[in-house]
């Protein structure tokens, strides 16, 4: 096992520890704490794939923008040093773990059985340059259907802001 | 002028967002709205015969996806003209709700001629997103409201999630995003396991906007917490878009995959008995209407099941069929509720003396969703029976027919209601001029697909790609 293994191993564990901590965590600020530790992870992750320019923007807009975002709604929200009182039950957490392991099963034994053929480049290397360029040909109308999506979804929040404090 | 009727709807939405900030009187806006979305149907109709390729082949501009966005266009007028004075979301939010509504069908317009994956899922979430926006805006909050929205946002979060790893797969698969690239290796790949989880997973997202069974738990809270109208439009345009797009990506499949066909038989059989046997109990007729959604969505994986051109084309006509009698059944609720509120099945009592052509309506409706001739639902469940029957799936065909005959009963229900005579007070129903003629032209619809419904198969049948 080489130096590369050992850091991918380091950066998954890291992204899954993130993860649960997440999900299991009953305070919104604890779970906050973990989705964060899962995106600096994946923006490893990301590096390890060869991709910079991905993990960059990876953290500056997941860690930087949308977590400082989540952690002023949560502070917005009130009280959050309070655990929930019935934040889970034993049959939910049951549940929910045998679920996740039947389909984590189902999914990696697929995976395995599956014949993977090798790709034929040798060198993958996708420059900022590359993106751009693809972004404005190929995949031009996602792109711009994005900024429609973003737009619609900034309206919509605003205009339900208004209409719950109305209500209020 | 290849995307007129995007551009055109775009246009309506974009109105709609200046008026929200501007000044106009709230009838001007109504009778705006009304207008200007007969303008996008008859933009839409105008540009049928429509062909070509865009955006590097991320859109393609076929018969297939120009006759999706025409029922669009009428399913999102009509719903539009069914607004009525009612009040059913506040006055002040009026244009934004206008806009909103367009902004999900021009994400339906968008996804029944996108061909890229990244396309699919952006328009499908424009569609999504205005629809999460638009649920909470009926007048007088209660709890089952916010309970349903939060409900179908995150049900559709985790459906989006699931669709989008299934995507990763494909894309790692065939090393493309188009669907072109894609079909060259679909037939190889979907023998080996991860091809076919791909493909489920992919269809999930679409499973979920149809609400076929293990997907349906937002339906019925829905149905029954949004307003009457935001409800007819969720009920009927989005199942639109889902179905074009299944059948985009199935038909990519070759007939002979005998476990694509299982997985898509089990979940067809299950949704349809699930949504007829709790349907059965329903007081709520929206909720009645939900559960039906749920077994019709059933239904619909039959003509899907077949795999060919011909089972296509009949899910096709079914979901026509279905966006019709889906309209006629909810406009009856719309007039008959008087401030927006939910309709019961003791309601409905009397109908038939209060206002003849509203029962006549719902008779004819649910005639229809029950799958009686001379009505489509019937010919359109025969055509979906028998495409699955020549394709040799008799034991699906059995559970289908079994389960017409169980749905027979809570639709005829709502017709037994409607003309029993019990009810002592009888506060005579009005309708309007146009509230007459929509009736008239929803029962004509309906009707006329029962009746002729060959020359229309046969148009489906050559759209397909």
């Amino acid at each position: 096992m080489g130096a590369a293994e050992i850091i991918f191993i380091i950066i998954a564990l890291f992204t899954m520890i993130g993860a649960l901590m997440t999900v299991l965590s009953g305070s919104l600020i604890y779970a906050m704490m973990g989705l964060i530790s899962t995106l600096f992870g994946v923006a490893g992750l990301y590096i390890y794939l060869n991709a910079p320019f991905l993990a960059m923007m990876q953290i500056l807009i997941y860690v930087g923008a949308v977590s400082i975002l989540i952690a002023f709604a949560i502070m917005l929200a009130g009280p959050f040093t309070m655990k929930p009182k019935e934040w889970t039950t034993v049959t939910k957490f049951i549940g929910s773990i045998v679920v996740s392991v039947v389909s984590f099963v189902l999914v990696f034994r697929a995976i395995m059985q599956t014949p993977w053929v090798q790709g034929k480049i040798k060198n993958f290397n996708v420059t900022t340059k590359d993106l751009g360029r693809i972004f404005l040909d190929r995949l031009a109308f996602p792109f711009e259907i994005i900024s429609l999506l973003i737009v619609i979804a900034i309206i919509g929040a605003i205009m339900l802001a208004l209409f719950s404090r109305r209500q209020g | 002028m290849v995307m007129l009727p995007e551009l055109s709807i775009c246009f309506f939405s974009i109105f709609f967002l200046f008026s929200s900030i501007g000044r106009i009187r709230d009838g001007l806006i109504l009778k705006l709205a009304k207008a200007l979305s007969l303008v996008v149907l008859l933009l839409t109709v105008f540009s049928i015969g429509a062909k070509g390729e865009m955006f590097y082949g991320a859109i393609r501009v076929d018969l297939f996806s120009q006759i999706f966005k025409t029922l669009i266009a009428l399913g999102f007028s009509i719903v539009i003209l069914m607004y009525g004075e009612k009040d059913e979301v506040e006055r002040e939010y009026l244009s934004e709700y206008f806009m909103f509504l367009g902004f999900s069908a021009l994400g339906l317009m968008m996804l029944v001629s996108s061909v890229e994956l990244i396309s699919i899922v952006i328009s499908l979430e424009i569609s999504s997103y205005s629809l999460y926006v638009i649920l909470p805006l009926r007048k007088g909050q209660t709890r089952i409201q916010v309970e349903g929205s939060v409900k179908y946002l995150f049900f559709g979060a985790v459906s989006t999630g699931i669709m989008l790893f299934g995507m990763g797969y494909l894309y790692g698969l065939s090393r493309s995003t188009f669907l072109v690239d894609i079909i060259r290796i679909f037939p190889g790949i979907l023998e080996t396991p991860v091809g076919l989880i791909a493909l489920i997973f992919t269809l999930t997202g679409f499973f979920f906007k149809l609400s076929l069974f293990p997907f349906h738990f937002w339906s019925p809270d829905i149905y029954e917490g949004a307003s009457n109208t935001t409800t007819t439009f969720i009920g009927t345009l989005p199942k639109l878009g889902a179905a074009a797009l299944l059948l985009r990506i199935t038909l990519l499949a070759s007939p002979g995959n005998q476990q694509l066909i299982n997985i898509l038989i089990v979940l067809s059989a299950l949704s349809m008995t699930f949504g007829n046997f709790v349907g059965l109990v329903q007081k709520d007729i929206k909720r009645l209407l939900a559960y039906s959604g749920i077994a019709h969505a059933g239904y619909l994986l039959l003509g899907i099941i077949a795999l060919n051109r011909e089972g296509a084309a009949s899910v096709i006509f079914y979901i026509t069929i279905y966006l019709f009698m889906n309209l006629a059944c909810f406009y009856v609720l719309i007039l008959l509720s008087r401030t927006g509120e939910n309709i019961t099945l003791n309601d409905l009592v009397g109908l038939s003396r209060r206002s003849p052509l509203l029962a006549l309506l719902l008779a004819v409706s649910a005639f229809s969703l029950a799958g009686i001739p001379p009505t489509g639902g019937f010919t359109g469940k025969l055509f979906l029976l028998t495409s699955a029957f020549k394709a040799g799936h008799l034991n699906i065909v059995i559970i289908g027919a079994v389960n017409t005959v169980i749905s027979i009963f809570y639709y005829l229900n709502l017709v037994r209601m409607s003309y029993s005579k019990e009810s002592s007070v009888l506060m005579p129903l009005t309708l309007s001029g146009h509230e007459k003629g929509l009736c008239y032209i929803l029962i004509f619809l309906i009707l006329f697909m029962g009746v002729m419904p060959f020359g229309i198969l046969e148009i489906f049948k050559f759209s397909i790609p």
